[in-house]
């Protein structure tokens, strides 16, 4: 059974259609989630990421140009948003005396134990020691597979720089992981 | 370009990644800048230039460079041999294994998510364009939201077709953009409809086109009630498998090709 393309229905949500924008946030939310949650380490705060991206996105697709892929866009709009929350959460950190402060959160987030293997909380663990841009350039292209090309677009930066980032947060990781068996 | 002398366009400040990176820059060879003080490679010297071959890279103790090592396509024979280049292979090696169990994760559930979000759009109200129906001693309209959801669902009841874009407007564009304005007079007089469509390879452009015209005549007639004098019906895509890529969506050609007709 064919389905409806995503630029279809942008465009009709675009033009007021809910039932094509839920179609829309049905088919995308799964994927944005998973963005989200390795962005920033917590699945509440990539819940409410989301959440607002999308509530932002229905109120611009009457400008959104259909010649732009939805699920670009919907990238850019949440890989923004989570950086924005991790630049903030940077100060608070710095300040902190204890840095042990910060780990507790992680713990305690009981859905992040129930369904992230051990393997998948340390590597989460070890992107916390990336800057906000490493992690989301090595997040998009190691786990959502998308291209340098596809990179730049979503963090507007240049394709040479999302493969600085990229190399130094593979530098990083390799030697934390490492460490870490 | 050498460590330390170009501080940079003035822009590069804030993009710049040099906080928690391990990497150490390999010593250029040549004189140490004198604007520098401390003679150490300093971790955070300027650079968004890339690994390739900049002060970025780490250069191992065999000579080789780190990112050219990792981004090889195949180990070379110096590398199959090399103490120092299998050591960065297998560190390489070893995130991979956590890469693709990470990949292998499945998604979060996304239904509570889902629901929010349409509470929150749904409580949205987005003022549309008010349309006539019936005679003008009704004073009865209809949101060209309503109007729209009709006369797609009519064109949706054939196999093998979406809608897409449906507007509804007056006939005459003065009188279309009197109607927009607010608290102006409301527009009443005959309406025109455009609609794109999407559909499956076997009907033919003209077929689905006058199909859809007199389908949309009907509807406005007996079950919106509305004076449409024009229907404007474009098929824009063909339906296929056209969802390609990391980022999908591609549509299947371009749009200098897309095959446009309208009656």
């Amino acid at each position: 059974m064919p389905e409806p393309s995503d630029k279809l229905l942008a465009v009709r949500a675009g033009e007021g259609d809910e039932a094509a924008f839920e179609s829309l946030v049905r088919r995308h939310s799964g994927q944005l989630l998973s963005l989200a949650t390795r962005l920033l380490g917590s699945r509440a705060d990539a819940e409410d990421a989301v959440q607002d991206a999308f509530v932002s996105a229905w109120r611009r697709l009457p400008e959104f140009r259909a010649d732009a892929a939805f699920s670009s866009w919907m990238y850019r709009i949440v890989t923004n948003r989570c950086l924005n929350l991790l630049r903030a959460r940077r100060p608070t950190q710095d300040l902190s005396t204890v840095p042990e402060l910060s780990a507790p959160e992680h713990a305690a987030s009981p859905v992040r134990a129930a369904e992230s293997t051990e393997v998948v909380r340390a590597l989460s663990d070890a992107l916390d020691g990336l800057t906000p841009e490493q992690r989301a350039c090595w997040v998009l292209r190691e786990l959502h597979g998308l291209s340098y090309e596809e990179i730049a677009e979503v963090t507007h930066i240049s394709q040479q720089a999302v493969r600085g980032r990229i190399f130094r947060a593979r530098r990083y990781l390799a030697e934390a992981m490492g460490a870490w068996r | 370009m050498a460590v330390g002398t170009n501080p940079g366009p003035p822009g590069d400040g804030p993009d710049r990644d040099h906080e928690n990176t391990h990497s150490r820059p390999h010593h250029t060879p040549g004189p140490e800048t004198p604007s520098r003080p401390d003679l150490t490679p300093h971790p955070d010297a300027p650079s968004e230039t890339g690994p390739e071959g900049t002060e970025e890279d780490e250069i191992l103790l065999c000579g080789r460079s780190l990112s050219a090592v990792w981004e090889a396509d195949e180990p070379d024979e110096h590398t199959t041999g090399c103490p120092y280049c299998r050591e960065a292979l297998t560190g390489l090696g070893v995130l991979d294994r956590y890469v693709r169990e990470a990949r292998a994760e499945r998604e979060p559930p996304a239904e509570a998510v889902t629901a929010r979000v349409m509470n929150l759009v749904r409580a949205e109200l987005r003022p549309g364009r008010m349309l006539p129906l019936g005679e003008p001693v009704d004073d009865a309209w209809i949101a060209e939201v309503a109007a729209a959801k009709v006369f797609r669902e009519t064109a949706e009841s054939l196999p093998g077709v979406f809608a897409g874009s449906c507007r509804v407007m007056p006939v005459a564009p003065a009188a279309a953009r009197r109607s927009l304005l607010p608290g102006g007079p409301r527009y009443r007089g005959p309406m025109r409809v455009a609609l794109e469509l999407t559909a499956a390879l076997d009907w033919t452009v003209p077929e689905l086109a006058s199909l859809v015209r007199q389908l949309i005549a009907d509807a406005a007639r007996d079950a919106v009630g509305m004076d449409i004098v024009e229907i404007d019906v474009s098929v824009v895509d063909v339906l296929g498998d056209d969802l390609g890529g990391a980022l999908g969506d591609e549509p299947p050609f371009s749009d200098e090709t897309r095959e446009r007709r309208e009656r």
